[in-house]
């Protein structure tokens, strides 16, 4: 009777080490695991802050009327696009500038100064020239020349932080003329550039 | 000492913070794009004058009638040119002035500016303006600078001298005046 009980446990044994060992097989075979090998993935977005003249990069005005005001007739479409950090703080700022500001347009030795090239701006809001204004203004953020410059837009205010806005875009339009009334001109094709860039400050 | 280590991540937070804004503070768009501007001034070079018509009440034979004298006035906004030339011209010399069928011819016809001597407008084409035998030219001034003006006299008479009177009438014509640089 013990040696049947004996065989009895032993046979009980066996058979718990066989169904262990089948079943140790049978999760080897369904879900072998091997060793985890790690890809780092690295990914940068770099800032952006990109300024595009869309249209309207030539201006061109074929006949000037003199001790008139002379509008541009096309408008400058600019599209601006950022995609900044968090936290980057400061004011984004689209400025607009003339080098020389004695010599804006030029033809010889006869100059339109940028203090008679008068810009408006219509767009997205906020906007800075919302009436006509001449480029007479200093730089913005160290970015423009002293007499010949303005700021066509600028995000402070709610976007203080900037967290909120810290990626975005907007379309402007830029309108130009010049303001010849008073202004003696002497005949000639005057030709200038006018420049724009983004700038944080 | 878990306050302490707090407190310690927050300052290492907002150092992060600060250095991200500073950094960040200065960033410029690519360029600057640019628009390009031009504008074209034509050159002009206009003539006025004082009067619209001269008239005078009577032709005096066998001498130098006169006109009223007025003023020509040259303005000129000019890209090239160094002299300024004003030319007077009837368009037929033989009737400059007419009056039903009798005429005044341009030789009979002086005019000056400043105190030139009275000269008929008698002369060819001048400078391509003008007609043969019926132009004059008048006036030249310094086109230096090339954005100004000018004003001279010109006066005008009809030369009867050693000649009787022409036939009673009203005689009208027209003095075509026009400036030109060259």
């Amino acid at each position: 009777m013990r040696f049947r009980r004996s065989y009895l446990a032993s046979g009980m044994a066996l058979g718990l080490l066989l169904a262990s060992a089948f079943a140790h097989r049978a999760l080897a075979q369904t879900g072998t695991l091997g060793a985890p090998v790690p890809i780092t993935l690295a990914a940068t977005a770099a800032d952006k802050l990109v300024v595009v003249v869309m249209s309207g990069s030539v201006q061109t005005i074929a006949s000037l009327t003199p001790n008139a005001i002379n509008q541009f007739p096309t408008p400058v479409q600019i599209y601006t696009e950022w995609n900044l950090p968090y936290f980057f703080g400061g004011t984004l700022s689209l400025v607009a500038y003339f080098t020389n500001p004695g010599q804006a347009l030029t033809t010889g030795s006869a100059n339109i100064p940028s203090s008679r090239v008068e810009g408006r701006t219509s767009g997205s809001d906020p906007s800075l020239l919302t009436t006509w204004t001449p480029f007479n203004g200093n730089a913005v953020g160290g970015i423009g020349s002293a007499g010949g410059t303005q700021a066509l837009w600028q995000w402070p205010g709610y976007c203080g932080l900037l967290i909120f806005c810290r990626q975005g875009d907007r379309t402007d339009q830029l309108d130009l003329r010049l303001n010849l009334v008073g202004y003696p001109t002497s005949a000639g094709t005057y030709a200038g550039v006018l420049n724009i860039r983004a700038v944080i400050y | 000492m878990n306050r302490m280590f707090k407190q310690v991540l927050l300052v290492g937070a907002l150092a992060v913070m600060a250095s991200s804004a500073q950094a960040q503070v200065g960033t410029l768009s690519n360029g600057p794009v640019t628009v390009v501007l031009n504008a074209t001034q034509a050159p002009t070079l206009t003539l006025t004058t004082s009067v619209a018509s001269v008239t005078m009440a009577s032709i005096g034979a066998n001498v130098v009638t006169p006109f009223p004298t007025f003023n020509v006035t040259a303005t000129w906004n000019l890209t090239a040119g160094t002299t300024i030339r004003l030319v007077g011209w009837f368009n037929t010399p033989a009737a400059a002035l007419v009056s039903g069928a009798n005429n005044i011819a341009s030789a009979r016809v002086v005019g000056r500016t400043g105190v030139a001597a009275f000269a008929p407008f008698t002369g060819a084409v001048s400078s391509g303006l003008g007609v043969a035998g019926g132009t004059q030219q008048l006036w030249s001034v310094n086109a230096a600078p090339l954005n100004g003006t000018a004003t001279t006299n010109l006066d005008l008479a009809l030369d009867y001298v050693g000649q009787p009177s022409p036939n009673a009438g009203v005689y009208t014509g027209t003095l075509n005046l026009r400036a030109i640089v060259q």
